[in-house]
């Protein structure tokens, strides 16, 4: 346990009294391929690191009366998953399935805020790591639809030309 | 002979307690089972009924008008467009990580070898 939450981008740069708080709060859970951690729109009350394995985050895209879930994000061993347990409103904003069988170590916020107010060092580094992934992910999103917005202008002038 | 039956009784009582423990387990995994793929079943609905429900228009759209405005009933939403979806936002994403990490106009819009082909 310890070893995994050292590995982990959630927990980069904690100590090792940092790392053993945290392995006293650490939940493993094991998941079959097919299996959902969480799903968009729940109650998000644990943050989660994935330790072996492939969690595949989803959003659902609806067609001609079809809804599928779409791969819009994958995380293996190392990566976090459920960060929204730490960030207000504390709701999934995607889908986590298991692409094939993983195991993840979760940790519920209410025993999280227990360790940060004992620590404010584990607090420290883990909220930077969080505002890391939402960086990345916000402008991971604004590329996107930058790149989107620029096709769409080209395809308007093609079909004006 | 009451060291045996002692024994003999407790024995009994663990391997019964053992039981129910692994009946109980075995409950609550399948009552997990259920209420996730209830849950799972509860999303699909709930995004299927709010995109039927929206006018058109409603929903701010980003993207080219929906394939079924310009050629109704020609696409069918399978696993294989659903895959072909998924490899051209994995391939967006590779190339946008790169804006993600060194910020510029030039690694914003570049292009992939062949251009994405979505509509």
């Amino acid at each position: 346990m310890h070893d995994e939450i050292r590995a982990a981008e959630l927990f980069d740069g904690l100590n090792a009294d940092g790392v053993q708080r945290l392995a006293a709060i650490a939940r493993m859970q094991s998941l079959r391929t097919g299996e959902c951690l969480f799903l968009l729109g729940d109650s998000a009350q644990s943050v989660s690191v994935v330790t072996s394995g492939l969690l595949d985050l989803c959003l659902p895209v609806s067609f001609g009366g079809v809804t599928k879930d779409i791969t819009v994000e994958s995380a293996g061993p190392g990566k976090t998953v459920g960060w929204s347990a730490l960030v207000t409103p504390y709701c999934f904003t995607l889908s986590a399935k298991a692409a094939r069988p993983s195991e993840v170590i979760a940790f519920a916020r209410p025993e999280l805020l227990q360790v940060f107010a004992a620590s404010p060092e584990v607090e420290r580094v883990v909220l930077r790591r969080v505002s890391e992934l939402i960086g990345n992910r916000l402008t991971t999103f604004q590329a996107l639809w930058a790149r989107e917005l620029q096709r769409r202008l080209e395809r308007s002038a093609e079909s004006a030309g | 002979m009451a060291t045996i039956v002692i024994v003999v009784a407790g024995s009994l009582m663990f391997g019964g307690l053992v039981l129910a423990l692994a009946f109980a387990v075995q409950e609550t995994e399948r009552q997990r089972k259920a209420q996730a793929s209830a849950r799972e079943t509860e999303v699909s609905q709930q995004v299927a009924a709010t995109l039927q429900a929206a006018t058109p228009g409603a929903v701010p759209s980003f993207f080219a008008p929906p394939m079924a405005a310009r050629s109704p009933g020609m696409i069918v939403f399978n696993d294989a467009l659903a895959s072909r979806l998924e490899h051209d936002i994995r391939e967006e994403q590779a190339i946008v990580t790169q804006f993600v990490h060194h910020p510029s106009l030039s690694t914003l819009y570049q292009y992939p070898a062949a251009p994405n082909q979505l509509h």
